[in-house]
């Protein structure tokens, strides 16, 4: 198991060495930072640094659901939990995809199942493992942009700018990727749906998350562009069906 | 299929790039990286290959080609030899007569025209030839003159009698008919013509000699082509004015169509009736003699209907007369005819005039309107014109030629060529209009959901102010309930504060309002909806999720959108109630945004199911184009997205993404 990073921001002084005190005591491999505003946890925070964010709502300067907004820009896959007292922002607490509330005042159960939830979820997370440079490497889907193939080689590009090489050919790594999320859209390119942000018609491919391009096989444009479509239409299924 | 002609375009555009590139001497790799290059390396025949549909749809263009030339193959000996098919024989044409008018006998030279010159009423033609067949036909034609057919002295046809046409017909019709000849050898066919009581001339043909289908093959040849064109002239006239029917029924512009088909129809029943083989279907020269004039009056009328209706005259008076003049005109022509005073062959010398002349006045109105006003429409109309005025000059100049008219083929075959242009014209009008009354309906749909955005903030306001009220309330309160709570704790009595505490944790005030979505104004516009299609008794479950803030062009469309997807689902509910039917009201709509674009999927229940035309759907409730699944679509595309919608059982299904 690896460990667990968590920040906490909270004003709140007693309030935050409270909480601080009950996420380390709730799992045994755990980092823990503690701000106290959100604005200071901003200024130190880059996608991919936690696993779990827990935010209070109303904080001098900044709220902590501005916070969230911040941080899911970048970075759509932290876990994110809110301290409040009502459920007045139930509807804006989905849109962030926060995965809880932790009601107020905060309870150690609470939290311990919290952490707990988090590290199932790591764990069980569907990924995938490969010999990169002479050791083994754990991937998880949800984190690769796409995969290049380059001679011999095929490389992971991750959301974190990472590339992870490894020797293979794509057309039989292919069957090891979830069908359903990647989509094989060029000879040398098999793309993860999800982290698609838009088409480009003119240069006929797929703008990543980060910006970067990834071809798209010309004859097979419209069929790719319909199965973009349809798995964008899926996640407004899916949604809140979960 | 806008992104598919896109990408050819792009194709051909990155072609062009790449050509400008090499020639002008940059270097590729500075300009494009090199995966850029590979793609644009790529074989570019097979590209094109692929493009248009690979082996097997190049396979059946092969076989339909490889057919093609079998057929002409087939087809070409039909033409150049003489006797091919179904025993047709040679044909023989006697081109000298003896005629015989007044007693005095001369050899004329045919086809000719003889005209009267005394009070004499009839005229002998004779023909000598020598007949070598035992299934000899010699073929006889008169126009308008009573005829009567001698062979060898014998009487073997007789045609125009007073006694064989209705009273009103003061000359019988054009007529031909093959009489056979029996004997072989030396034969002299007598042709006793009798002079037309409304014309001073007469006609007389070459005597065309053959077997029958020697005689039936002559005719296919020289007027066929003309009889089997009116007739596809006729049959698309008439469907286009079906056609037309249903346009009009969501389009006014749909007249056009009426209009032109009639004319379309109308010439090609003139160029039918007008065709001497048209005997061979219906042997009744009276028919259409009435049918070929009625025809050649009246088709000038829709031509400028379809006028009027499509490009409008920016002068409408001059045209307007001079329809209700050939109206009238026509209707008393019938009437004359019908009484029997004026035959039509005698109002047709005027209509010779009348006809071509009104088409110029068009044409000359139609460049007038597009030289002039600039109208668009009428420049579309200028060429189309040029076209009939051109056919209409070439037939009258054929007519005043020709000793034996026919059939009126360069006319027809003239407004054929009018008839396609003019298809496409008002196609690409009716598009326009449509069009343009979709985007009027839109603004109307706009403006008013921007007043029940209006109404749901004041709405939204007097809900703040109740609150206000309830808050000024509840301060006054708190100072009353501390009070309270002091006096419990003065005199230690603690239950009694627990459950003092425990009645005001009940009593603080909660949120009645369902709360959709985070932006005030979508929320409105769903809100409204929600509570239309909860009234009708469907089970409503609506998540969107939006950012509270959006630019006000962004929301107001995202109103739409929405606004257009709820107001479907409380008429499809609506439908559902009303049929009685039992299926279950329910509608899960979500909204969810991801990398920028919000994603849209909404499931209905539903009856019946939604139709298409073209890419208009049409409303279920209104015979007409629908505005909106289509405002969506485009609204959608407009945002870099795109819409879908489907129908499964009982069920509706929308998809919609756009870039917000």
């Amino acid at each position: 198991m690896e460990q667990l990073m968590v920040g906490i921001c909270e004003d709140n002084r007693e309030e935050r060495v409270r909480l601080l005190d009950m996420v380390t005591e709730a799992a045994e491999k755990v980092t823990v930072e503690a701000f106290s505003s959100a604005e200071e946890f901003l200024k130190s925070y880059y996608p991919g640094k936690y696993d779990l964010i827990i935010l209070d709502i109303y904080m001098e300067g900044m709220s902590g659901i501005e916070a969230l907004e911040t941080v899911r820009k970048t970075d759509s896959r932290v876990e994110a939990a809110i301290e409040t007292t009502s459920q007045d922002f139930a509807l804006e607490s989905y849109r962030l995809r926060a995965a809880r509330y932790l009601e107020k005042p905060v309870k150690m159960e609470d939290v311990s199942e919290l952490i707990q939830s988090v590290i199932r979820k790591k764990e069980a997370e569907p990924h995938l493992e490969v010999e990169s440079e002479g050791s083994r490497v754990r991937i998880p889907f949800d984190r690769i942009l796409f995969v290049e193939q380059k001679g011999k080689m095929l490389w992971i590009h991750m959301d974190d700018e990472r590339e992870i090489p490894f020797r293979g050919r794509l057309d039989d790594e292919e069957q090891k990727f979830p069908s359903g999320q990647f989509l094989r859209c060029h000879k040398s390119f098999l793309v993860n749906l999800s982290k698609i942000r838009g088409i480009d018609r003119e240069l006929l491919t797929f703008v990543m998350e980060d910006g970067q391009n990834v071809h798209i096989h010309r004859q097979g444009f419209f069929n790719a562009k319909r199965t973009y479509e349809q798995y964008l239409y899926s996640i407004a299924e899916g949604w809140k069906n979960r | 299929m806008f992104i598919e002609s896109d990408i050819g375009v792009r194709f051909i555009k990155n072609m062009l790039k790449w050509q400008l590139l090499k020639t002008s001497g940059i270097r590729f790799d500075n300009i494009l990286s090199r995966e850029k290059q590979a793609l644009l390396k790529t074989d570019d025949w097979k590209e094109w290959w692929d493009r248009f549909g690979g082996r097997i749809r190049w396979g059946w263009f092969a076989a339909f080609c490889v057919c093609c030339l079998i057929l002409i193959w087939r087809v070409i000996p039909y033409y150049v030899s003489d006797s091919y098919t179904g025993g047709a024989a040679p044909l023989r044409k006697v081109n000298t007569a003896e005629v015989t008018v007044n007693g005095s006998k001369e050899t004329v030279k045919l086809p000719a025209k003889i005209s009267r010159e005394g009070s004499e009423t009839a005229l002998q033609a004779e023909f000598h030839f020598t007949n070598e067949r035992n299934d000899c036909y010699v073929e006889v034609r008169t126009a308008f003159a009573p005829l009567t057919v001698y062979v060898n002295g014998s009487k073997m046809y007789s045609f125009g009698a007073e006694d064989e046409r209705p009273s009103f017909m003061k000359d019988p019709g054009t007529a031909f008919y093959m009489v056979p000849v029996r004997e072989t050898g030396e034969i002299t066919v007598v042709l006793q013509y009798t002079f037309p009581k409304t014309r001073s001339t007469i006609s007389i043909p070459q005597l065309l000699v053959s077997n029958q289908s020697g005689l039936v093959r002559y005719h296919t040849m020289t007027t066929g082509g003309v009889l089997a064109a009116s007739a596809i002239m006729f049959l698309a006239g008439v469907i286009l004015v079906f056609v037309s029917l249903i346009i009009i029924r969501m389009d006014p512009g749909g007249y056009i169509f009426l209009w032109l088909g009639t004319f379309i129809a109308l010439t090609g029943m003139w160029g039918f009736s007008n065709c001497d083989m048209a005997l061979f279907f219906i042997n009744d020269p009276n028919l259409w003699y009435m049918l070929s004039y009625i025809s050649f009056f009246s088709l000038v009328l829709p031509l400028e209907l379809t006028l009027e209706n499509s490009v409008k005259f920016h002068r409408k008076k001059p045209l307007f007369l001079l329809r209700i003049f050939l109206m009238i005109s026509m209707l008393l022509c019938v009437v004359l005819q019908m009484t029997g005073t004026v035959m039509f062959t005698q109002s047709a010398r005027l209509y010779q005039i009348l006809i071509p002349l009104s088409i110029f006045t068009f044409t000359f109105a139609v460049l007038v309107e597009a030289v002039r006003y600039k109208n668009k429409t009428g420049m579309l109309w200028v060429g189309p014109m040029l076209i009939l005025s051109a056919a209409s000059v070439a037939e009258l100049v054929r007519y005043k030629d020709a000793v034996v008219y026919s059939s009126s083929q360069y006319f027809v075959y003239g407004v054929m060529v009018f008839g396609f242009f003019m298809c496409m014209i008002g196609g690409f009008q009716i598009r326009k209009s449509i069009q343009l009354s979709r985007r009027e309906k839109e603004q109307e749909y706009r403006l008013s959901l921007l007043n029940r955005e209006i109404d749901e903030q004041k709405k939204y306001q007097d809900t703040l102010l109740e609150h206000e009220k309830e808050l000024r309330r509840q301060r006054h309160d708190y100072r009353h309930q501390l009070t309270v709570l002091k006096e419990f704790a003065d005199a230690g009595k603690l239950p009694e504060i627990k459950e003092y505490l425990s009645q005001l944790r009940e009593a603080i005030p909660t949120g009645k309002d369902i709360r959709y979505t985070e932006n005030p104004v979508v929320n409105a516009v769903v809100g409204y909806y929600a509570r239309a299609a909860g009234n009708v008794g469907a089970s409503v479950n609506i998540n969107i999720s939006l950012p509270r803030e959006l630019s006000r062009s962004v929301e107001q469309n995202l109103c739409v959108v929405f606004g257009n997807l709820l107001e479907n689902v409380v008429e499809a509910e609506e439908r559902i109630a009303d049929s009685g039917r039992n299926v279950e009201k329910k509608v899960n709509l979500s909204a969810v945004m991801h990398m920028g674009h919000l994603v849209i999927h909404m499931e209905n229940s539903m009856t019946g199911r939604p139709r298409k035309w073209g890419h208009f759907y049409i409303s279920s409730k209104r015979e007409e184009v629908g505005i909106g699944l289509t405002s969506i679509a485009n609204i959608a595309t407009m945002y870099d997205g795109n819409a879908e919608f489907r129908c499964e059982e009982n069920c509706f299904i929308s998809d919609v993404y756009l870039t917000v």
